[in-house]
C-alpha cells in the first residue's frame, strides 16, 4: 500500500481530512484528559498526520526533550506503516523529518514573547515557516488565560492554528468551552480501552480507540475482552 | 594481592569534556595514597594531572588514552579506568565499559546532563553497566545541582535519587549533608584530606529532612524490610538503606546522587564511600563467553581463580619495553610464567611479566587472579582478543567498532620520518581500531581514517612527539560510498581466444539492495557453474567492491545472487571466472541506479540564547537538519544533523559567531544518500582529479 493510500483509509481520518482543515487559521484544537491515558500520543498523530499531508508542523514540548519527542513521531510512524504495510520509499520519513521542528521549553520557562522571539529567529532566515503548531504540556491553571491570549494574537497575525494537549481539571474544561477553541478531543477510560470522543466541534460522533500495544488511534471494536 | 573477591570494584569514570573527570580521578588517587601531591589539568606548576600521562593531553588539557589505574579505600581494592570525554575517542569510553563492572557518571553542576552525558549513558545501558552520579562543580557560579538531577531523571530516564543535599552553593559551598546518617560532612586540611561529621547547620534542617524522606521513600521500593520499618516508624539502621541503594543501584534501577567539588577538594572521600557501598564486585556482574565448540551457545563466567582461564585484552600501549596489554581476567587467574592461547589466532603465549598499572607508572605483580584488571608485558595480539586455557574453546563476544567517517593523505618530510611514521603507524592502528591507515598507491599517500578530525589531529600530533615523524596533511576527506537502489539482472560472458590457452566463463543472476555491506548467494543448481569456480566468482565481485563504478568509492549494501552460467571443459579456470564476476557486477550495477551515501552526524551546539538564530544560520547553511531546539534557561541546545562534509572547520565558524560561548558535540549518525547537485560537485571534482593525474 502506498503512503497516499494508508492515510485515506486510516482511521484518523474520521477526526477530519486533516488536522489543519479541521481548524481555521489562527483557531484552536485540544486534545483533554486525565494524566496517562495519551495525551501526547494522540498530539503526536495529528502532528504525524498533518506532516504526511503536507503542512509543516511545529511540535513545542515543555515536558519531553527534543530527542524524546523526536522518538514519539518515529515510534509511532513504524507502527503506522507497520499496520498499514505501507511501501515506503526512504525520502518519506526524510521529509517528515524536515517539515517537522521540535521546540522545548522548561515548564516554568515558557511565554508567548519568548516563543515569538525564538520564532522569528528561524523564520527570518527562511529555515522553517509552520503552519500549524502542536504544544503539548502548557498548565491550564491561574496564568493560562493571558498565555492563550498572547498566543491567539501571535497566530491569527500569522495564521497559524494550534494544537494542546490539557490535563482533565474543572479549570481546564472551563477555559476549552470559551473561544478560540473551536475542536476538543477528550481521552478517557471505558472497559479497559482508550475511547477517543469529540467534546466540541469536529464533524461529530466518533467509533475511535487508542490501540493499548502501540497508542496508534484505530477503530473501536466493542468491548475488550 | 588481596584474594576476597567482593572486596574489587572495577569502575570507570565517563563524562562531557570538562566536567572534571581527570581532576577528580587526581583526588581519588591522593586520598587513597596512591600520590602525594595534586597537580591540576593544565595547572600553573607545569606538571599536570597523574593519569594525563601523555604530553599532549597535558597540553590540550584533554584525557585522550584510557589509563588504568588502582588504589585502596576501606580496605576495598578499586580499579579505574580514566575514559576520555571527546566524542571522538568513543572506542575508547567503549572498550573501557565492556571490561567494566560499575561507573561514576560525573555531571557539572552547571552544565548539567550534556550531550556526551546522553552518549555515554547509552553506552552504560548497552553494556548494562550500573552507575552511580556525580555532581561535580557545587562551587560553581550557576551551580544547580537539583536541577541536574532533574535532567537525569528527564533526559536520561535515570530513577536518580539525591543522597546529599549541599551545604551552601556558588561560591558558598562548603560540604555536604549525608542523608544517609544525617550528619554534614565538610572537609579540611591543605587538600580536603580530613573529613569532619557533625550536626546538620540550622538552615538546611528542614531541607535535609525532606530530602531524607524522599529518599527514603525510592530506595524502600528495593527493600521490604525498609518498606516495613518506615511504616513501623521505627528507626532505620544505616545498613539496611545502603542494602536497599545497592540493590537498586545493581538492577540498574536507581541511580544514587552524590555532590561536590573535587577542584576544591570537597565531597570526594563519600564518594568512594559510594563506590565501596553501591557498585558491583566482579561477582555481582554477569559475564559470558561464547563456546566456540558448541555453535557458539553462550557460557556463564565464574570469577573463580581455580577455573580455566577467560580474559579480555581491551588496550594496547606500545611502551619502551615492547607491547603492554591490559586485560581483564573474567575466569582462572593469569600468572607469572603460565601459559595462555589466543582464541583468534590459536597461539600459544608464555606470560612473562605480570604488572598492575598505575597511570605511567607500573608495579610487577606474580598474577593476576578472575575479576582483576593488569597488564601483561610481550604479549603480541590486538585489541579486543580473548586468552583461554589451552584447550578451552571460548570466547569473549566482540565488542563494537563503528566504522571511520574521516580520512585524510599525509606525506612524510623525509626519509627518517617515513620509517618513524610507519612504525608510528603500526603501534596507533593496533592499539585503536577506529583508527585505519592504508597507503594509496595511485596518489602515493598514506591514507589515514578515523572517528572525526579531532581524532585524527590528535594521531598526526602524537607522531610529531612521540615518533619524530614530521608528516604534511592533506585536506581531510570524507568517506563516501556508492549503493545501489534497485534491483538489476545481469548475464556477462567472458570470452578470450587469442592464442594459447583460452578464458571462458558465464555468469547470471542479479544484484539487489540489503543491509549487510555485501552478501553472496549462490543459487545454481544442476552445475551451470562448475562449484570449484564458485568461490572464484565471490573472489571477483568483492574485488569490485573497493573501487565503484560510479565513482571509486568503496561500494556496500549490495546483495549478489547468481541463478546461472556456463563453463568450458578446457577454457574455464579460476582467472576466468574471476574477470566473469567483475564483468558481471559492472553491468548489473549500472543498471541498478547506483547512488552515492554520505556520512551524516549528529550535531549539538550549546550556545547562550541570544546565539540561537545565528547558530541555526549555520547549521542551516551546512545543508543541516534541525531536529529542535532546546530551552536550558540561559542556554540552549540545537540537534541537528549535518552531513560531515559541511562541519570542516566549524568549531572556527562557530567560535566567531558566538563570541566563544558555544560549544558542540558530534557524532556519527547513519550514510544517507547525497543530493544530486553535491553529486555533481563530486564527479566535476572527480573528473578533474583524473585529468590531472593524466
Amino acid at each position: 500500500m502506498l503512503i497516499a493510500d494508508a492515510i485515506q483509509k486510516s482511521p484518523i481520518r474520521q477526526l477530519g481530512t486533516d488536522p489543519k482543515t479541521m481548524l481555521k487559521p489562527g483557531r484552536f484544537g485540544a486534545v483533554v484528559a486525565d494524566p496517562g491515558m495519551g495525551k501526547t500520543s494522540l498530539l503526536v498523530q495529528l502532528g504525524l498526520y498533518a506532516l504526511l499531508n503536507g503542512n509543516p508542523v511545529l511540535h513545542i514540548s515543555l515536558n519531553d526533550p527534543v530527542h524524546k519527542v523526536s522518538l514519539w513521531y518515529k515510534e509511532l510512524f513504524r507502527h503506522f506503516v507497520r499496520k498499514y504495510a505501507v511501501e515506503v520509499a526512504a525520502d518519506v520519513w526524510e521529509a517528515v523529518q524536515c517539515r517537522r521542528f521540535i521546540m522545548t521549553f522548561q515548564v516554568e520557562g515558557f511565554s508567548v514573547p519568548k516563543l515569538r522571539e525564538r520564532l522569528t529567529d528561524i523564520t527570518e532566515q527562511g529555515i522553517f515557516t509552520p503552519s500549524i503548531l502542536m504544544l503539548d504540556g502548557l498548565r491550564f491553571d491561574e496564568g493560562v488565560s493571558e498565555i492563550l491570549e498572547a498566543m491567539r494574537a501571535l497566530c491569527e497575525t500569522m495564521q497559524w492554528s494550534v494544537w494542546f494537549t490539557a490535563a482533565g481539571t474543572p479549570e481546564a474544561r472551563a477555559v476549552l468551552k470559551n473561544d478560540p477553541f473551536d475542536v476538543v478531543l477528550g481521552l478517557r477510560m471505558e472497559d479497559k480501552t482508550v475511547r477517543i470522543s469529540v467534546e466540541k466541534g469536529g464533524g461529530g460522533p466518533v467509533d475511535l480507540c487508542l490501540d493499548p500495544d502501540t497508542m496508534l488511534i484505530q477503530r473501536f471494536m466493542g468491548r475488550a475482552e | 594481592m588481596e584474594k576476597r573477591i567482593d572486596n574489587v570494584r572495577n569502575i570507570g569514570i565517563s563524562a562531557h569534556i570538562d566536567s572534571g573527570k581527570t581532576t577528580l580521578t587526581e583526588r581519588i588517587l591522593y586520598y587513597t595514597n596512591r600520590i602525594h601531591a595534586i597537580h591540576d589539568v593544565k595547572g600553573k606548576d607545569g606538571v599536570g594531572a597523574t593519569m594525563d600521562s601523555m604530553e599532549l593531553e597535558r597540553e590540550r588539557g584533554i584525557t585522550i588514552a584510557s589509563a588504568a589505574t588502582y588504589c585502596e579505600w576501606d580496605g576495598h581494592q578499586i580499579n579505574i579506568i580514566d575514559t576520555p570525554g571527546h566524542v571522538d575517542f568513543t572506542i575508547e569510553v567503549e572498550r573501557s565499559l565492556r571490561v567494566l563492572d560499575g561507573a561514576i557518571l560525573v555531571l557539572c553542576a552547571v552544565g548539567g546532563v550534556q550531550s556526551q552525558s546522553i552518549t555515554v549513558d547509552q553506552q552504560m545501558k548497552r553494556y548494562n553497566v550500573p552507575c552511580i552520579a556525580f555532581i561535580n562543580k557545587c562551587d560553581r557560579s550557576g551551580a544547580n545541582p537539583n536541577r541536574v538531577i532533574q535532567q537525569l531523571q528527564e533526559k536520561l530516564g535515570h530513577n536518580a535519587v539525591s543522597l546529599q543535599i549541599p551545604i551552601g552553593i556558588e561560591g558558598d559551598f562548603e560540604g555536604v549533608v549525608d542523608l544517609i546518617r544525617m550528619e554534614a560532612v565538610t572537609f579540611s586540611g591543605q587538600n580536603g584530606e580530613f573529613v569532619q561529621r557533625g550536626p546538620i547547620p540550622q538552615a538546611v534542617q528542614a531541607e535535609a529532612a525532606e530530602a531524607r524522606e524522599q529518599l527514603l521513600d525510592a530506595v524502600s521500593a528495593f527493600s521490604d524490610e525498609l518498606t516495613e520499618a518506615i511504616l513501623e516508624e521505627r528507626d532505620i539502621p544505616v545498613p539496611m538503606i545502603l542494602e536497599a541503594i545497592r540493590r537498586g543501584t545493581l538492577q540498574r534501577r536507581l541511580t544514587p546522587v552524590l555532590m561536590g567539588s573535587a577542584y576544591r577538594n570537597k565531597g570526594v572521600q563519600p564518594l568512594l564511600d559510594a563506590v565501596v557501598h553501591y557498585l558491583p564486585c566482579p561477582s555481582d556482574v554477569e559475564n559470558t563467553a561464547l563456546d566456540m565448540e558448541n555453535d557458539e551457545a553462550p557460557v556463564r563466567l565464574v570469577p573463580d581463580s581455580d577455573l580455566p582461564v577467560a580474559a579480555l585484552a581491551f588496550k594496547l600501549e606500545d611502551g619502551q619495553y615492547g607491547q603492554l596489554t591490559y586485560i581483564r581476567v573474567y575466569q582462572g587467574m593469569i600468572a607469572k610464567g603460565s601459559t595462555i592461547v589466543n582464541a583468534r589466532t590459536g597461539k600459544k603465549v608464555k606470560v612473562g611479566r605480570v604488572v598492575r598499572m598505575h597511570a605511567n607508572q607500573m608495579e610487577d605483580i606474580e598474577a593476576i587472579p578472575a575479576g582483576y584488571i593488569g597488564a601483561l608485558f610481550g604479549i603480541e595480539c590486538a585489541s579486543g582478543d580473548t586468552f583461554v586455557s589451552p584447550g578451552s574453546r571460548l570466547t569473549m563476544t566482540s565488542m563494537f567498532v563503528p566504522k571511520p567517517v574521516i580520512s585524510l593523505s599525509i606525506v612524510p618530510k623525509d626519509n627518517k620520518s617515513q620509517i618513524n611514521m610507519s612504525k608510528a603507524l603500526n603501534r596507533f592502528t593496533k592499539e585503536d581500531p577506529t583508527f585505519k591507515a592504508h597507503y594509496n598507491e595511485e596518489t602515493n599517500e598514506t591514507i589515514i581514517e578515523g572517528m572525526g578530525e579531532l581524532h585524527l589531529d590528535v594521531y598526526v600530533e602524537r607522531m610529531r612527539r612521540e615518533y619524530n615523524a614530521e608528516v604534511t596533511t592533506g585536506i581531510p576527506q570524507v568517506a563516501y560510498r556508492e549503493t545501489i537502489t534497485q534491483t538489476a539482472e545481469f548475464n556477462y560472458t567472458h570470452k578470450k581466444q587469442t592464442g594459447g590457452a583460452g578464458q571462458f566463463g558465464r555468469i547470471a543472476g542479479y544484484l539487489e539492495p540489503c543491509e549487510e555491506d555485501f552478501v553472496f548467494d549462490n543459487q545454481i543448481t544442476g552445475g551451470a557453474i562448475p562449484t570449484q569456480f564458485i568461490p572464484s566468482c565471490e573472489k571477483g565481485f568483492r574485488q569490485c567492491l573497493a573501487k565503484g563504478p560510479l565513482m571509486g568509492f568503496p561500494v556496500t549494501g549490495v546483495k549478489v545472487v547468481i541463478t546461472d552460467g556456463a563453463s568450458h571443459a578446457v577454457d574455464s579456470s579460476d582467472m576466468a571466472f574471476q574477470a566473469a564476476a567483475r564483468g558481471a557486477f559492472q553491468e548489473g550495477y549500472r543498471k541498478a541506479r547506483p547512488v552515492i551515501h554520505e556520512p551524516i552526524m549528529k550535531v549539538a551546539v550549546e550556545t547562550p540564547t541570544e546565539f540561537q538564530g545565528a547558530v541555526m544560520g549555520l547549521l542551516n547553511q551546512r545543508r543541516g537538519m534541525i531536529v529542535g531546539a532546546q530551552d536550558e534557561g540561559q542556554f540552549c541546545v540545537i540537534e541537528s544533523h549535518v552531513p560531515l562534509a559541511e562541519m570542516f572547520g566549524f568549531s572556527t565558524v562557530l567560535r566567531s559567531a558566538t563570541q566563544g560561548k558555544a560549544q558542540f558535540t558530534m557524532e556519527f549518525l547513519t550514510y544517507k544518500q547525497i543530493p544530486q547537485s553535491v553529486a555533481d560537485q563530486l564527479a566535476k571534482k572527480a573528473a578533474e582529479t583524473k585529468k590531472h593525474a593524466a
